[in-house]
Order: C-alpha cells, then structure tokens, then sequence
C-alpha cells in the first residue's frame, strides 16, 4: 500500500520498521470522530523522539558510496572512515559499541564490536535499501544493550515486480576518484499468488582513492597518514573489492505475511588506511582485511492476532561475521595473520496493540522480547613465507570458545489526551559472557553476567497544529562485550588488552525539541544532554601492567587498558535540520554541534607539580558541523546543489594526540560543493550523476584515516527493461 | 543444537572463504655443536691513559662539579638513569635480543628450529624488526624525495633508498641482511651455513642496537621520551650496574667503556634536562651542551663497537675453521661501522681495514693488521 497513512494523533507507534514499509497497514482510530491527517511522507521510525530517515529516492540521488556515506547528510550524524572501505557513523558524539545498528530491526551489534569506530555498516549493501531510519539519543529500551547514542536500522527493500511476473533491473556505476566500477542486477519476480521475490548480486572493484590533497593538521603539519602518492593526491591504503548477494522472498496470505531472506556481503583486499603503511612504517608494509564478510539470514512472520496483537512480528536469524586479517612485511618475509568468526542466532518478537480509548484518553502499546546468542572462533599465526612455517598463537584476537548473550523483555506504552501525549517503556533483560581461560597467553577465564534494565518516559504537545514539542528522559545501558573483556590487539601503534573486570555503561539522556511541520516547511531543532556514567574508556598502562607474554603489548608505543571511568562521560548537543519546499524546489540544511568531555581515565601523578586536569574531552567528538542542499526535483528528473562543511576540531583526548589519524593539532575545517544530477530517459532507463568536490577541497572527516575524494565524477545507469 | 547447525550451514552457504593456513612442524633438532672457544675472554679495566675529555659529562667525578654541565637530573646518583616516560617499550625489543642472543650467539651452530624460534621473537609486532625497518643512521644527512626536501627513508621506495645507501641503513641493509641470514639458518643443512647465518644475524642486530643509542639519543631533541629509548637501546633498561644487550658485550669486555657509554647515556639526559622544551627554547644556550653530549656517548658507544670486533678478531685468530668462519662473518658484517669515523681519524688505516673486510674467507684475514687499526684509530672511548 502506497503511499502509506500516517494518522498523525494517533501516531504509528510501531518502532523502526517492525513491519516492512511496504505492507504497512493504517493505524485505526481510537475515536471515529479523530482527525486523520493522510500525507506521503513516512511514518517517523521513533514517534516522539528525534528521528530521520534516509529515503530510496535520497539514495538514487546522493549516490553514496556505503551505507555509512548515505548518512552524511543527515542532522546528528558524523561519518569517521578508517579505511575506503570502512565507515562508522557517530550519533550525538557516539559511535562503535555506543550505537545499535539493525536490518530490518534484526540487532547487527555482536559481542566482538571493539571501541571506538567501526567497519560493520558498510556491510549493508546500499542497493538492497529502501531507506535507513536514523534515531539519535539512548534507545535501549526498544532495542537493548547499546543504543546510547542512537539507532541506526538498514530497511531493506520488498520485492515489487510491478504488474508483471518478472522484472529484470540491471544498474551500472563507475566513479572517477577511485576508479570504481561496478553494478548489480537483480530480478523481482512473482512466482504465485501471493508470493514475490527478490533475487539480486552485486560486484565492485575499487582502486586508490584520489584526494583533493594532503591535509595539515590545524598546526600546519601534513597528517601522518595516510601515505599518498607521488602525486601528493593518491592515498595509498585504499581500494577494495566487493561481492554480494542477497533473495527476498515474501509470502502473503490475509493477515500473515513470511519474510524469508539472505543477504550476503564479501568485501576482499581491503587495506586498512592508517596501518597501510603504518606511520613510520616501509612503504610496502601493510594490514589487510583479506576477508570481511557479513551474511544474514533470517525468517519474520508478520501478523494480525487480535487487539492485543494488531501487529505482531516474530523474527529468528541467524549471522555470520567473519574477518579474515593480514599483515605483510614483505621484506621480513612474514604475515601476521589472524582470522575472527562470530557467529549469532537470534529470536525477537515483538506486537504493537490496537488503539484503544480509555475514557479520554487514547491508549496503545508495544511489547515484545529478545535474545541474541553469540559463538566466537579466533585464531592468530605467523607466516613466515620464506620457509613456508606457520605457528599458531595459543589464542586470537578473542579467545576461541568464547560465548555471550544478551536480551530482555520490554514494554512500551502510549497515551495521548488532546494534544498532549505520553510516551514511556521499560526494559528487563541480561548479559552473560562467558569464555575459556588460555593459561600460555595468562588470559582469565570470564564468567560475567549482568542484569540491565532501561527506560524511559517522554511527553510532546502540540500548542498548534503545526508546532510540536518534545521531551524524552532516556535510561540505556551497555554491558561489556567480549572485546572489551578479552580482546588483544594493535590500536595504531599502541597496543590494547583486555579487563575482565569491567562493569556495564548506565546512560542517562534529556532531550527536548521543537517540530514543526506545514506544507512548505518541515524543521525540527533538538538540545540534548548524554551522560554515561562509568563509561568505558581506554586508560594508558605501563608495561608491567601487560599481560606477561604480550611482548607486543610491552614494545609497543602506546599500552591501554580499558577501564569504567569514575566520572560522567557527557555529551551536550545542539541538532537542527529545515527543508522548504515550494514546487519542485526544496531547500535543506542542517546544523549539528556536541561537545563532549569525560573524567581523565589517568589517574593523578604522584608528582602534585605535574599537570593533570580533571576532565578531559572524549575522543573524535565531531566538530560543528552542517549541510544545505538546493534540490529541484519534477517527475523525471532532477537536480541539485549540496555543501556539507564542519569546523576545525581541536578538542583531543588524550588517546587522539597520539592517534596517526588526527592530524597534529586537530582536523582543520572544510566545505565540500557537490553537485548532482539525473534524469529517467524512457520508463526503463535512468541516468544520475554526481559532481563530487567541485572545489578540489583537500579535507577530512574527524577522527578518519583517509581524505574525502577530490574533484571527481560519479555515473550511473539503471536499465530496467 | 542440530537446528543451529544447520541454520549455520545455510548461512555459510557458498561461503568461499580461505582457509587458514596449516601449522607447521618444528624443524629437525640441534646438531653437533661446532664451537671450540668461549666467544669473548674476561672484563679488562681499560687503559687508564685514556682520560674523559675536558668537556665531558663526568658524572662519577665529584658528582659533576668538574665538568661544564650545569646541575642536572643526572647528578645525584651517578648510577642510575631518570627515566622521562615510566613505560619504556625499547626494553621490550631489547629483551628479544637477549633471548634471541640465548638461542642464536652460542658460539655454536643452531638448529634450524632454533633460528625459527628466534625470528618470531625478533618479528614481534612493535619489535626488532619493526624498529630496524626504519632504522636510519644519523651521522648521515637525511635522504631527499622527489620535490628535494628531506624525507624519512621509510616513505621512499627501495629504488629511491638506493641513493641513501649509508642514512638508509636499516630497511636497506640490516634487514635484508637479517632475513636472508634467518631464511638460510632455517634450511641450511651444512652446520657451518648455520653458523654463519647466526653471525650475521648477530652482526645486524648488534649493528642496529649502537646505531639506535645515537639515532634515539638525537632525536630526543624532538621527542623527549627517545632520551630513555637511547637508554634503553645502551643497557636494555638496566643502571649501570647491570646491562642487557649492548652493554651486556660492553662489560664483558672492558669496564672503562662501558662507564663512559652509560656517562654518555647520562649526559644526554642532563642535556634534556636543562633544555626542557616545557621551560626554555633558548638553542643558542643548551645546543652546545647537546653537542657535546651526544658527541660522548657516540664516542663510548663506538668504542663498544670497536671491543666486540676487536674481541672476535683475536678469537679469529685461535680458532678452528669453522668456528673462524664465524667469527669473522660477524667481524666483516659489523665493523663496515666504524669506517665512516675511522675514514674521519685517519683515512690511511681506515683504508686497510676496509680492505680487509672485503675479504670473504677467514683464512686469508691479516688478524694483526686488523688489531693494529683498531688500536691505533680507536684506543679510548
């Protein structure tokens, strides 16, 4: 059914795409005599909280390149990249473990997602999308342990053959700055009543990424890395391939709906920027992600069971993410290699109430439960290739064996009298974690369990039909995850070890907004204040503190430990986001600002004459950053202008200063000018185009290995005969 | 738990991955050992004639009252090293030196295994070879890149290296020198080819250790924390009354050298001291004082160079073929060093010694004239 109803009063409380798009039924009114207001835009994927969604039609146009760059555009998002083919989105100044990132509301996070930033969104194949909701601020009681910072969930999209049986779509794609090239076809067929499929498989092949130069830090100084060509432009360290492949099939029967899927997504020869070649490092020298595959499978029934159950969804899924990691010194003759399998299953059900009118107020909820069960292998060797000798470390990165569990049982509820409404929910659930002891590597049996609860209570008003306000108290958790508890392994040129001793991240979030949406006009302002209390954090270590046969822990530069910090870690933020829209004409613009600081994970010198400060800023907070598009768009084409531009970011944390990947002194400003552009030539060829860079800016997204493309061109071509 | 199986087994459907790759056997044990003499004789005191000059760092002398350096970090306790930084990761590679050192420089020669074992102690991340792949020697100007602006020799290729061969010495010499000596330990059948291998190896790594005191002690100019790495590079974390590494040789040989090195190492920390970049720039006043320094323990840590050729040489002379050969492969790899200093004292006795070191074949080595030289150009710390 398209386009979907919203019933704006009533709301469509379903969270996050718990029922596919394109089968959303309407929401029913509580009262016959209600307003129901019907337009073409989304149902918000988090009713009272702040919240976005990138759109299909965004996507065809921006042409980003992974999942991670669709969100550029987006208020409260900052994309890090530590290599081309990584990208972590930070959500109100959080990233990595801090986020919780969804397909089709199956929970991607696993128990071996390390601090700080990550590569796993970009191993959501864009071109299965329909859209990507983004919810900023603490989550968890929807979506469990991790959603402090925010929610990111891919929405894949429906099979949708249109009127006939079989509907074959090819697309091709070539960019200029990294010679990319490559394409997907796929067939959407209905095979029988009721029935329709998705099959599809895309390749990529993509080379060095071309600069618009070298970038200082903001004292002047080139950044360490990453290391460019002779032309002063070509970034070593980059270009990947990639292969994927993915059916969709859906089954619909009255009010059941089956959803059986597979994505599958193989990304091979992908440098890591910063370690390709590491800082100091021979040029020839580098870490390669050999293998980094993700694959999903999972089986949703959808289904009306009455007005305790108005929609139900039921979904078990089972994933696979493997890396397979290499690091070669050619001119030692030796690989260091590793390779890391966490393999998940998981069950959540969830419905969503009817509607229902308790003298004056209008009620619903939602409710469900979730469990998440993870298995670790993990191995590490050294190849020495002259001799053809392997030697097996006793343990990996984890320890091979390793389990861990999360899940819990929430409810969430509803009620709106005129123009006020309520929101609030809970959540009880635990975390267990649990791996073998390796007595060669004096690594410590875990045997953790934690219980976590969360919450939250929101209320929004509507003084004016167009004008909404809204506050939200926010109660999330993280419990630590396997990485933090037993992972080893190199941060740039330091060296990180584990804790087992860790305790869970409680967050506390206040949030209040303005919305206000008119026909020509949609805006929305947000200040928020995030406090986690006993965050996790890296903490310098002496070498006496490595674990004693950790001699690459002793001669490393850098030795860290994470611990909970004794202090609040706070992130304050401003977001804004307008779009006028008058015709075919739209303009947009965003504006996001946090600043974030927490207790110093030093402890005091002894020494009371050196200097030690009590807080100190939390590590890649973005700086102020923005963007504005002018778009025009009329039924068969389109055009536009964008700018995205961020301020200088000078407030390091101690662990940045010496990160090769913050230019020294910080990341200096910029402004990029992208100019797109497309147009559908017959019903069954479409062409787009982006102008990527215009201005041939030399700059970089906070906290990343490598530089944002130079001047350049990205094509496109879709046949769907 | 069959259904999770097989859940799996859908989703690694078509998975293609690679397998890792098989662990490999230890290789065939120790043979015979081939050594017949003790590789260095007992400590000598040192030539009593040979005086600290007038404006070095003295620190044994009176607590430094008689020398030019003002009160420093140094002063109070002659024997001992303040470090800058607590966590001094340098003591970790040399720590895989000496364990190297316990599997590889017996005297004899290894097994094959014994050279496996040995380069993964020396391949460990943030180790030996990490650091002798960016080692470069600072008594030599900086290499140029393309634009003519000074480059470290790790953001050249090896055909860009090639024009630096003597600044460019790590990734240029010492490592392949080192891993074409582990590749051929660890599959040489004929124990004399192992034995040679591991004189290399001990070549290079020594090689690297005397460069890495000067480079770090340099470069604390810059970074602070390198005065400890020069420290550490010196006696592997020890004070003076201990030693790993290169002052493990030095006091081995000759005490007086390895007290002046470890004043040499003190006298860079006195220097980084006084001109804390937290408190002064003022160059003008403390770069003398740096030059002097540095000039002091490069000058005791040549000398270390110096007693270990010096000391394997007369080995040479007592010894038998094979234990020869060793001897003088490590002689032949190691003193290319001194040459660049000896050219500078007297190029005349630094000519025969080089020619000398051209020779391949211990048998054909004039042992004296060797000795000769090096007493002669260099016979005092």
């Amino acid at each position: 059914m398209s386009p979907a109803l919203r019933a704006s009063l009533i709301g469509t409380f379903l969270a996050c795409s718990a029922v596919a798009r394109a089968d959303q039924p309407a929401a029913k009114a509580a009262d016959p005599d209600e307003t129901i207001v019907v337009d073409d835009t989304p149902p918000s994927p988090a009713p009272g909280r702040a919240a976005t969604t990138v759109s299909r039609a965004d996507l065809d146009e921006r042409l980003p390149r992974s999942a991670p760059d669709a969100l550029r555009w987006e208020a409260g998002v900052y994309v890090q990249q530590t290599a081309a083919a990584q990208g972590s989105a930070f959500v109100r100044g959080r990233t990595g473990q801090q986020t919780v990132l969804l397909f089709d509301g199956v929970r991607l996070n696993n128990s071996t997602w390390r601090q700080g930033p990550n590569q796993y969104f970009f191993t959501i194949d864009t071109r299965t999308l329909a859209a990507i909701d983004v919810v900023r601020g603490g989550a968890s009681t929807r979506w469990g342990s991790d959603a402090i910072g925010g929610v990111l969930d891919a929405v894949p999209r429906d099979p949708d053959p249109g009127q006939r049986r079989l509907a074959p779509r090819l697309e091709l794609r070539w960019g200029s700055a990294d010679h990319e090239l490559g394409g997907r076809a796929e067939l959407a067929a209905r095979p029988w009543s009721g029935g329709a499929l998705l099959v599809g498989g895309g390749y990529r092949d993509v080379s060095l990424l071309e600069s618009g130069g070298v970038v200082r830090g903001t004292d002047g100084t080139p950044a360490l890395v990453p290391t460019h060509g002779d032309d002063g432009r070509t970034q070593l360290g980059t270009g990947f391939r990639e292969a994927t492949w993915d059916a969709r099939l859906v089954q619909r029967w009255d009010d059941v709906r089956l959803t059986a899927a597979y994505y599958d997504y193989r990304q091979l020869d992908a440098p890591r920027t910063d370690q390709c070649p590491p800082a100091f490092a021979p040029l020839d020298e580098c870490l390669r992600f050999d293998e980094q595959f993700h694959t999903l499978g999972y089986a949703a029934v959808d289904a009306r069971l009455g007005a305790w159950a108005e929609r139900a969804r039921v979904v078990v899924s089972a994933q696979e993410q493997h890396e397979r990691r290499i690091r070669d010194r050619p001119r030692a003759n030796a690989l260091d290699g590793g390779r890391d399998q966490t393999r998940t299953l998981g069950v959540a059900a969830s419905a969503v109430t009817a509607a229902t009118a308790v003298g004056p107020l209008a009620l619903h909820a939602e409710y469900g439960a979730d469990l998440y069960s993870d298995w670790i292998d993990s191995v590490a060797w050294l190849e020495l290739t002259d001799i053809d000798f392997v030697r097996y470390d006793s343990r990996g990165q984890y320890v091979a064996g390793s389990r861990y569990s999360s899940g819990g049982g929430f409810a969430l509820a509803e009620a709106r009298w005129r123009t006020v409404t309520a929101r609030a929910g809970g959540r009880a659930g635990a975390a267990l974690a649990d791996a073998p002891a390796d007595v060669a590597s004096a690594t410590t049996a875990i045997d953790r369990r934690w219980l976590a609860s969360a919450g939250f209570a929101g209320l929004s008003w509507r003084p004016a039909a167009a004008i909404e306000l809204l506050a939200t108290i926010d109660h999330s958790f993280r419990a630590p995850n396997l990485d933090d508890l037993t992972g080893r392994q190199a941060t740039g040129p330091g060296f990180q070890f584990e804790n087992p001793a860790l305790a869970p991240e409680r967050a506390n979030t206040a949030e209040a907004g303005v919305r206000i949406t008119s026909d020509a006009v949609a805006a929305e302002a947000w200040a928020y204040v995030s406090r986690v209390d006993g965050a996790i954090a890296r903490s310098l270590r002496d070498i006496a503190d490595c674990p004693p046969t950790a001699r690459d822990c002793q001669g490393a530069w850098f030795r860290y430990q994470l611990v909970n910090l004794d202090g609040a870690a706070t992130v304050r933020g401003v977001e804004a986001a307008v779009e006028v829209t008058a015709n075919a004409l739209a303009l947009r613009a965003t504006l996001s600002h946090a600043r974030g600081d927490g207790a110093n994970p030093e402890q005091r010198p002894a020494d009371p004459t050196l200097p030690y400060v009590e807080r100190v800023p939390l590590s890649r907070v973005p700086p102020l950053n923005g963007s504005a598009e002018a778009r025009w768009r009329a039924e068969r084409a389109y055009a536009a202008f964008g700018v995205r531009w961020a301020t200088a970011q000078e407030r390091l944390a101690p662990s940045d200063r010496g990160d090769p990947r913050i230019p020294p002194g910080g990341t200096p400003g910029y402004a990029v000018v992208d100019v797109r552009g497309g147009v559908r030539v017959t019903t069954s060829v479409r062409v787009a185009a982006v102008f990527e860079n215009l201005l041939d800016a030399a700059y970089r997204y906070h906290g990343s290995s490598i530089d944002g493309p130079g001047r350049s061109l990205l094509v496109f071509l879709e046949l769907s005969p | 738990m069959r259904l999770t199986y097989a859940a799996f087994a859908v989703v690694a459907l078509a998975a293609c991955k690679q397998d890792d790759p098989p662990g490999s056997p230890d290789a065939p044990g120790a043979d015979a050992d081939l050594t017949d003499a003790p590789t260095d004789g007992p400590p000598a005191d040192g030539d009593p004639a040979c005086l600290a000059a007038a404006d070095d760092y003295t620190p044994r002398d009176m607590m430094s009252a008689t020398d030019p350096f003002p009160a420093c970090v140094s002063d109070a306790d002659p024997d001992s090293y303040v470090v800058i930084n607590p966590s001094v990761s340098t003591i970790a590679r040399v720590a895989a030196f000496e364990e190297i050192a316990t599997i590889l420089f017996t005297g004899g020669a290894p097994s094959m295994q014994a050279f496996i074992d040995a380069r993964i102690q020396y391949l460990q991340a943030n180790g030996l070879e990490s650091r002798m792949s960016r080692r470069e020697d600072e008594h030599y100007p900086p290499a140029m890149n393309g634009a003519g602006a000074g480059a470290a020799c790790n953001t050249l290729t090896l055909a860009e290296q090639a024009a630096y061969p003597d600044r460019c010495i790590g990734p240029l010499t010492l490592v392949p020198l080192v891993a074409d000596a582990f590749t051929t330990g660890a599959t040489a059948a004929a124990p004399r080819d192992r034995l040679l291998a591991a004189a290399r190896i001990e070549a290079g790594l020594v090689r690297f250790l005397y460069l890495s005191v000067y480079k770090e002690a340099v470069t604390c100019k810059t970074a602070p924390q390198d005065c400890d790495s020069a420290w550490a590079y010196y006696g592997g974390g020890d004070q003076r009354s201990g030693g790993k590494g290169l002052a493990r040789y030095v006091r081995g040989l000759e005490t007086l050298t390895h007290d002046r090195a470890f004043d040499g190492v003190l006298a860079v920390r006195c220097w980084r001291g006084l001109d804390d970049p937290g408190l002064t720039t003022d160059d003008a006043l403390f770069d003398p004082l740096r030059t002097i320094a540095l000039g002091q323990l490069d000058r005791a840590a040549l000398r270390a160079v110096v007693l270990i050729v010096r000391a394997r040489t007369v080995a040479l002379a007592a010894a038998t073929s094979d234990s020869a050969a060793g001897y003088w492969e490590l002689v032949r790899y190691l003193a290319p060093t001194l040459l660049r200093e000896a050219f500078q004292r007297d190029a005349a006795r630094a000519a025969v010694l080089a020619a000398e070191l051209a020779r391949t074949d211990a048998a054909l080595v004039d042992e004296a004239a060797i000795l000769a030289v090096l007493d002669a150009v260099f016979p005092c710390p």
